[in-house]
């Protein structure tokens, strides 16, 4: 092993970290606009796994033609792990893709108003979500004629792994019914 | 004694290899960013109204379908260019079509990964720009190494500060609500709260430490090694393939920078 010298890159480097350690404390302000959220990739944040905290579902229900609506479904799916999936994990990838549509979606709710609802459905985050929902019944029902959907986005609580109702949408003709 | 140009030759086939994979992951998904898809973008097109309207055209033409899809196999073509010549061109692409993909995915497509391509491309792109200038490719390299020293030492610093870190809940709960299915391994680590708990210490330890890898080569590729076993493990987990290969590209540039005598 080569010597450890304590030559001048060494005291640049300390003086850096402790100043990301100190920085580190100081409480920091998300920045907010659309143009800031389009261009985030430039400003990365290597804030990974930070702590637990709720995680967005999402679950649907469905009413078929002649029947009563389903129970609440859930909108998404465990993968399999496969060794390829270390070159090419698309469908994996996208999955998180939608995990963070939803956070997205629930963020945006959490700062609008209830007399902002109207205007919310019309958010793209919002008709993203309807699309991933029809996408995801048109995969699970195309056996079946869907005439009504609705679905909802709820917080799996950290740990005790329950789930809590965040926000539940009207009920929506399906698209092709 | 290594040299600033063959190293930046080295990362730019590697990036050219995880841009390549992450090129094919994204023409699998084309049926998502078609009009009917999820991604749609006569949707996502509204995001982009903040915009002046000659912008707006430019994104329109760009990133609707079928013109995303071309951007893709263009952004393939530059890839496989780069892997066998360096060259500013095929850099510069990339960067533009990277930049242009995270915008089609509202700002990443999948979060961390993206960052880390950017970092490189961003800093090759400055060094093809001043090819004749060993200084300017000495200081790209400085710039990755300290981004990718940052990535580690900051997501450190900030599971240190959470008791949910320090008692191995955290790891526990981000299984338990992974993408992927249970098996026998992440089993073991739920049932055995002390277990979780050191590999919550283990992986602080070793992202809190990284810095140190710029000292000397040695620990450098100790570093290195642990730090692609670390990448290997968050992909086991929680599916996230891409950070291995963008992470992995970054890597010579702080080998380089810790050969360095100051």
């Amino acid at each position: 092993m080569d010597a450890f010298t304590f030559d001048a890159r060494f005291i640049l480097l300390l003086i850096f970290f402790i100043l990301i350690f100190c920085l580190s404390f100081i409480k920091t302000r998300t920045l907010g606009g659309k143009k800031v959220n389009l261009f985030r990739a430039f400003f990365p944040s290597w804030k990974f796994f930070e702590d637990v905290g709720p995680v967005p579902r999402l679950f649907y229900k469905v009413t078929m033609q002649g029947q009563a609506s389903t129970d609440w479904l859930p909108c998404w799916h465990q993968q399999q792990r496969k060794i390829s999936h270390l070159f090419l994990n698309a469908e994996t990838n996208y999955l998180l893709t939608c995990g963070s549509l939803l956070n997205q979606l629930v963020t945006e709710l959490e700062e609008i108003d209830d007399a902002q609802l109207d205007s919310f459905t019309q958010s793209v985050s919002y008709q993203l979500t309807q699309r991933l929902v029809q996408e995801h019944i048109e995969q699970q029902h195309h056996n079946y004629k869907v005439t009504q959907y609705q679905f909802k986005v709820s917080a799996q609580l950290p740990l005790n792994l329950e789930f809590q109702d965040i926000f539940i949408s009207p009920e929506y003709e399906a698209p092709h019914a | 004694m290594l040299e600033a140009v063959s190293v930046i030759e080295w990362i730019e086939k590697l990036i050219a290899f995880a841009i390549i994979l992450q090129s094919i992951e994204l023409w699998q998904l084309r049926k998502q960013l078609r009009p009917s898809g999820v991604f749609s973008w006569e949707i996502l097109k509204k995001d982009f109204l903040i915009f002046p309207p000659w912008a707006q055209k430019i994104f329109d033409l760009v990133l609707s379908y079928p013109s995303f899809m071309i951007l893709i196999v263009i952004q393939i073509m530059a890839a496989i260019s780069l892997l066998f010549l360096s060259t500013g061109l095929a850099v510069y692409m990339l960067f533009l079509s990277v930049t242009l993909i995270t915008l089609r995915w509202r700002g990443t497509f999948n979060g961390g990964s993206d960052f880390m391509t950017l970092v490189v491309l961003m800093s090759l792109a400055v060094a093809e720009s001043f090819k004749t200038q060993s200084i300017i490719a000495t200081g790209a390299l400085w710039y990755m190494s300290i981004q990718v020293c940052a990535s580690y030492f900051i997501g450190g610093i900030i599971k240190l500060k959470k008791s949910n870190w320090r008692q191995g809940l955290a790891i526990q709960n981000f299984i338990q609500t992974s993408i992927y299915t249970e098996n026998q391994l992440t089993q073991i680590i739920m049932r055995h709260k002390k277990l979780a708990q050191f590999v919550s210490w283990l992986a602080m330890i070793f992202e809190c430490s990284f810095p140190l890898a710029l000292l000397n080569t040695n620990l450098c590729m100790i570093y290195i090694s642990i730090g692609f076993l670390f990448h290997l493990a968050n992909f086991y987990f929680f599916g996230l393939n891409r950070f291995v290969w963008s992470w992995l590209a970054a890597y010579p540039a702080l080998y380089y920078c810790s050969s360095l005598n100051l």
